[in-house]
């Protein structure tokens, strides 16, 4: 809604923009200068719904809301914790799920008591894998290596036992909190790039998803099913 | 064979209302939105109308930009803001008299009374009527899109929130306009598998889709995306095709990056001295947009050439033909492969037209003319295409958005916005809880939980996450949402001690005035079990 194309801009709109944004030293850097440290700080942009403009318009500074203002008669301000045992799980892309969690102070202060640690198993059916977590931790990016599977997301707490030869092992578990229903999405031409050997069937999918530049629409698994398409042509065409 | 081209233009914006403040920036998006894109739009469509030259467009209005653009308050200030700008066009042509760039002062003065008389005289003030009459004569179609823009995959796992959006946005649709035909757009084309259940659920015929979203399909898609699909459960989707929607959208390879065309950044806003400019910019002299931009985008430089609107206009009646000749091209490319006429779904969003790319309703108006005058390319809406194909297959899409990376990852980034999230569940199943605890409340507290629900919906908007992704107006992106949590928490904070904060309230209810008429309960779980109010709402309208 509201990009930019820093390249457009005039020099003395580029060096208000870097005193502005607090980039040092501004005064003394050229054109080519500004646009670099500019562009490296708003990012790139390109994404299907925002291509068009590579870069932010400046708008960090015009906002003139007072700080605290926005609040009516009352309100107080957010908190930093619920005080909650809970743990909320979101699909991210094809195989990446974001698993954020909070543990109550009185349930943070029964598990430390017991020296328990912490982990997040990530199951699906028959598979699982765990992951180590600290108590500082709250939130955690989760691989969701199973194409197609419904996961759920535990936060376990488990105790240590020693042996009598004294080698540490896992002891008792405790499911904390969990998420389920995060069903990893699965595509049918991953598992199918073979029937885009048909020419036309390649032209149906493909020729709406390339734009006449050639370039393709970000994605990647479709880059990926695309990537394997040309593979298997090379391949062909060498035998 | 046949082209159909399915127009669909996204307008939206966020709910940015600030009574509190004599003047707010962040308003100004909606005054230049309506300025530079909504009535030149509806002014290009009357007139084409008027001339029976045949189109059909569809448009999604985001309840949230409804609610705007009926506000007395909002409709005053624009009022003020197009007087404003009247102006500094008049002083403009002083400054510029005799030089080359008088004539486009004139030109720019010359829209915005015209602009603005059209908005005042001829519509009463009130824009939605001008696109109902449209809608009413089939020229458009109205559709809609969630109560607040949310993009719906974050909130897969809670249902009553999901649902809560699409049922309040399409009352909100029925309420407001005479007829609508149940599409409606997803918010950033954000889909999942199973959505569609809660949208068929409220009477949505169809929805458009993110480009890949057939080709991420875990069935395999036949026909790519020349025709729709129809879900298991009824409901049709429409894949935008990117090929033709890169020739206008594509930074590389789009006609609004043409050198001929207007500069939008140049603006005499940031160019011109603060004690000539400063009466059209905000207080404390922070530089704004004024819309009077008197440069062609030239190429990578600084130096621009002035701006030539002649060579602009016929560049675009160039681009227009362009456009048409490259569905042809597809079309022809399809032939003997496809079973069935294409059908391209053309999807931008609104703001795009006018106020990014100035010339872009004349290249638009182009299309229309050139298409109504073709044989062979006919456009279309998607409620008209689906009477007319028998050929749709049974398809689940795929998991898919049109954002960058074409999943949800620029809402849930968890180097910028994914910290939100944890705030946003939770606020959602306190809100959720406060309908359980209290159903059936009347008077002030039914009054009290309504609000929470709407600073719940406000809360959900995918507008702030993406601004904080993005660096944009982030400060007052993490205002809004730290601000609607606040609002949330006081009314969950005060219910549980039974009492309702009045003065809270009254303030909250000036502010925060969208959708008047929702009930809180529409987040209680049970509500699911009952049918949706849409029937309801299309009941008392008969």
């Amino acid at each position: 809604m509201l990009l930019l194309n820093i390249g457009t801009l005039s020099d003395s709109e580029l060096k208000y923009m870097a005193e502005q944004e607090g980039i040092e030293d501004w005064e003394d850097m050229d054109r080519d200068e500004l646009i670099e440290n500019l562009e490296e700080l708003y990012g790139d942009s390109s994404d299907e719904s925002s291509p068009l403009y590579g870069n932010y318009r400046f708008v960090k500074g015009l906002t003139d809301v007072p700080p605290g203002s926005i609040s009516l008669p009352g309100v107080t301000p957010l908190p930093e914790s619920y005080n909650d045992t809970d743990l909320y799980a979101v699909i991210k892309d094809s195989n990446w799920a974001y698993a954020m969690w909070s543990i109550s102070h009185l349930k943070e202060e029964e598990l430390r008591e017991k020296s328990m640690n912490l982990r997040l198993r990530v199951s699906a059916g028959d598979h699982s894998y765990d992951i180590e977590v600290g108590y500082e931790d709250s939130s955690w990016n989760i691989e969701l290596p199973w194409p197609g599977k419904t996961y759920t997301i535990s936060l376990i707490a488990t105790d240590k036992v020693v042996d009598s030869d004294g080698v540490e092992g896992e002891g008792t578990e405790e499911e904390i909190c969990s998420a389920g229903n995060l069903c990893c999405p699965d595509f049918y031409f991953i598992n199918h790039v073979s029937q885009l050997k048909n020419k036309n069937t390649f032209k149906l999918i493909f020729d709406p998803l390339f734009t006449n530049g050639g370039v393709l629409v970000k994605n990647n698994i479709v880059d990926r099913i695309f990537s394997q398409v040309i593979a298997d042509r090379k391949k062909g065409e060498k035998k | 064979m046949k082209s159909y081209l399915n127009f669909i233009f996204n307008a939206h914006l966020p709910f940015v209302r600030h009574p509190e403040y004599e003047k707010f920036l962040e308003e100004d998006w909606l005054y230049e939105a309506i300025n530079e894109s909504y009535i030149p739009l509806l002014r290009m469509m009357r007139k084409l109308h008027a001339e029976e030259v045949p189109f059909k467009l569809t448009f999604s209005i985001s309840p949230t930009l409804a609610c705007m653009l009926s506000d007395p308050l909002l409709k005053e200030r624009f009022s003020a803001y197009m007087e404003k700008h009247i102006e500094l066009g008049e002083k403009e042509v002083n400054r510029l008299q005799g030089r080359e760039e008088e004539r486009l002062a004139r030109m720019y003065l010359k829209i915005l009374n015209e602009n603005y008389s059209f908005w005042r005289d001829e519509c009463g003030t009130d824009l939605l009527k001008a696109m109902n009459q449209l809608n009413n004569e089939c020229c458009i179609e109205l559709i809609t899109t969630s109560a607040t823009h949310s993009y719906l995959p974050l909130y897969k796992n809670f249902e009553i929130a999901t649902n809560a959006q699409i049922e309040t946005s399409v009352i909100n649709q029925i309420s407001t306009f005479d007829r609508y035909n149940g599409g409606f757009w997803l918010p950033e084309c954000g889909f999942y598998p199973g959505l569609e259940e809660i949208l068929k659920r409220h009477n949505v015929s169809w929805t458009s889709l993110a480009a890949h979203a057939f080709a991420l399909s875990p069935e395999k898609v036949l026909r790519g995306n020349y025709a729709p699909i129809q879900c298991p459960n009824g409901l049709y989707c429409f894949a935008r095709d990117f090929n033709l929607s890169s020739l206008v959208w594509s930074a590389e390879e789009g006609y609004p990056a043409d050198p001929d065309y207007r500069e939008f950044y140049r603006d005499i806003g940031y160019d011109l001295p603060l004690d000539y400019i400063s009466p059209y910019i905000h207080e404390p002299n922070v530089r704004v947009f004024t819309g009077f931009k008197y440069w062609a985008i030239t190429g990578k430089t600084a130096d621009k050439v002035l701006y030539n609107p002649e060579k602009a206009q016929a560049k675009t009646k160039l681009h227009a033909g362009n456009f048409l000749y490259n569905v042809s091209s597809r079309t022809r490319s399809v032939d003997g492969i496809l079973d069935t006429n294409p059908c391209y779904t053309i999807s931008f969003d609104a703001e795009l037209f006018g106020h990014w790319w100035f010339e872009g309703i004349a290249w638009l108006e182009n299309v229309i003319r050139l298409a109504a005058e073709s044989k062979d390319i006919e456009l279309t809406t998607a409620s008209d295409f689906l009477t007319e194909t028998d050929r749709i297959q049974k398809l689940t899409p795929g998991f898919s958005s049109w954002g960058s990376g074409g999943f949800s990852q620029v809402w849930n980034d968890h180097s910028t916005n994914a910290w939100l999230l944890r705030h946003c569940f939770k606020s959602v199943e306190r809100m959720q809880e406060l309908a359980v605890r209290f159903p059936a409340q009347t008077s002030l507290k039914k009054r009290f939980l309504s609000q929470a629900a709407r600073e719940t919906l406000l809360l959900m908007a995918s507008d702030w996450p993406f601004m904080i992704h993005n660096h944009t107006t982030e400060e007052y992106a993490l205002k809004r949402i730290t601000g609607h949590i606040e609002n949330l928490n006081l009314v969950y904070d005060n219910m549980s001690k039974n009492a309702v904060n009045t003065e809270w309230l009254v303030k909250a209810e000036k502010r925060n005035n969208i959708f008047p008429h929702i009930d809180y309960n529409i987040f209680n779980p049970e509500h699911l079990k009952e049918p949706s109010l849409v029937y309801t709402a299309e009941y008392q309208k008969l």
